[in-house]
């Protein structure tokens, strides 16, 4: 097992625990739960789609927005969208190696967010329309860790190998389509001649590589790089603040004139990871407009130690409830301890209270196997 | 041939008469790559970090000389799907980038860029 795998482990859970609703049920995610979630439009309109539309161009973007309007006869449903403005156009000069450290600017503007969700938040007899709209972004996204930087250079050494197969595979043709075309541009006459034999130059190399049979070298090159890229763990190191933001409007009857600011919501989360320690301190507050009694305002905090095969954490959780006639304030205290027997199988033991003392299996005691997927890749944020 | 996204191009690049030239290459994107370089067939660099590569050694004329560039561009920016690479050729009567782009077409996937240059 590769150290990072295990390394990779309570920020795994972060990262897949932060995608769920808020509201989700206080059981074992709750630090998950109140950390800067990925859409918070998602969590406010305590949604979690199965299907969220991510555009990865200008395009695409306008293509959802006119597929959406096309049958527009009052505000769509089941809408979930997410978009990074960064990333929707094209960074030719943004090597990995740029992207290793960033500043304030640059981590706001690669790792911004904005999602957008609708949903009928009524009844039968009286619909209620719900849009949500928020904002992420990371203030600072620490830097690449050294063990991060070392796997995308072997990836390259492996990406450089698989490429000279390759290259070796197309180099016969190539010179033969190349040295014709020397032939036939003596015989061109104007630009209009070059260009249209280039072009048919560069079709005909394209059809003979899409149509070249792959050898056992070459896959085999392929199956290693592939194997390789599974296992990345392109973790980040240092400080990472990530802020997060969003409103809820809610329309009666679809009713624009009657659309109101619902419920909104705001979270702070700062980290700092190292190879061995990691701590992360959250900060929730959320509020619904017409019912404060559930306002509520949490602070959590998270302490990782990690080793080659086992990692432990403590976290603890502060909610204090800010509306009127509202429940007492609560916590919540949890020791995790995860245990590596294999690559990809994890034995997790929890111990502790949860929020309401009173309630039942309040005493948190749970022991499991989690299965970790090859291929996931942790990024923080 | 797999489910890589190829894109295949031939340019001109004008030379100086017994002046050999540069090359560099830039994988965009946060995205990983590496290119395999060849003058008149025979190879003459590769790897992921291409900058300012010597093409044809001092006094060699490379006027009608064909420089191919295969490039292979491994998506693992999980922000996008895109790649773009950057050839750039300097020593030449001026310095030129030549750029391209290809999104792929999965999460993980290829984009294979063989492009030639023409010198002349």
């Amino acid at each position: 097992m590769r150290p990072h795998t295990l390394a990779a482990v309570p920020l795994l859970a972060l990262a897949m625990t932060a995608r769920l609703p808020a509201q989700a049920g206080d059981s074992l995610p709750a630090f998950n739960s109140v950390r800067t979630p990925v859409s918070p439009a998602f969590v406010l309109l305590g949604i979690a789609p199965t299907a969220v539309e991510r555009p990865n161009t200008p395009a695409d973007l306008a293509f959802s927005i006119l597929n959406r309007a096309a049958t527009l006869t009052g505000l769509p449903r089941d809408v979930a969208l997410e978009i990074s403005p960064y990333w929707l156009v094209k960074h030719p000069r943004l090597n990995w190696e740029q992207d290793s450290t960033r500043t304030i600017a640059t981590s706001l503007l690669r790792t911004m967010t904005i999602s957008v969700a609708t949903a009928d938040l009524g009844t039968d007899t009286r619909p209620i329309s719900g849009l949500a709209v928020g904002l992420r972004a990371a203030v600072a996204s620490g830097r690449l860790s050294r063990e991060a930087i070392d796997q995308l250079r072997q990836l390259g050494t492996l990406v450089d190998r698989e490429n000279l197969v390759f290259d070796n595979l197309i180099k016969q043709r190539r010179g033969v389509l190349q040295r014709a075309l020397t032939r036939e541009l003596k015989n061109a006459t104007s630009r209009a001649d070059t260009g249209r034999l280039t072009a048919k130059t560069d079709s005909a190399v394209r059809d003979f590589v899409e149509q070249l049979p792959i050898s056992e070298e070459y896959r085999a090159a392929m199956d290693s790089t592939d194997e390789f890229a599974r296992d990345l763990a392109l973790s980040r190191t240092g400080f990472v603040l990530e802020v997060a933001g969003g409103l809820v409007w809610a329309a009666p009857g679809d009713v624009v004139d009657s659309a109101r600011v619902s419920r909104w919501g705001a979270w702070v989360t700062a980290g700092y990871q190292s190879p061995a320690w990691s701590f992360v301190a959250v900060n929730r507050f959320l509020t619904a407009v017409s019912d404060t009694a559930q306002d509520a305002l949490d602070v959590g905090l998270r302490l990782i130690h990690t080793e080659r095969r086992w990692a432990v954490s403590a976290e603890a959780v502060f909610r204090a409830f800010t509306g009127s006639g509202a429940p007492p304030n609560q916590h919540r205290i949890a020791v995790i301890f995860d245990y590596a027997l294999n690559d990809g199988l994890w034995v997790t033991a929890t111990i502790g209270r949860d929020f309401d003392p009173t309630a039942s299996k309040s005493l948190l005691a749970q022991f499991g196997i989690s299965f970790g997927l090859a291929g996931e890749r942790v990024k923080m944020p | 041939m797999s489910d890589a996204v190829f894109i295949t191009k031939t340019e001109f690049y004008k030379v100086k008469p017994k002046t050999p030239i540069t090359l560099s290459i830039t994988i965009g994107d946060a995205q990983v790559g590496a290119t395999a370089v060849n003058l008149e067939g025979a190879l003459v660099g590769s790897g992921a970090d291409v900058d300012d590569l010597p093409i044809g050694k001092s006094g060699q004329d490379l006027r009608d000389t064909i420089l191919d560039c295969t490039t292979t561009v491994k998506d693992v920016n999980p922000d996008t799907n895109k790649t773009d690479v950057t050839y750039t050729l300097k020593g030449g009567q001026a310095d030129q980038e030549f750029s391209y782009s290809a999104d792929v077409s999965m999460e993980g996937g290829r984009a294979i860029y063989a492009i030639t240059f023409r010198l002349s």
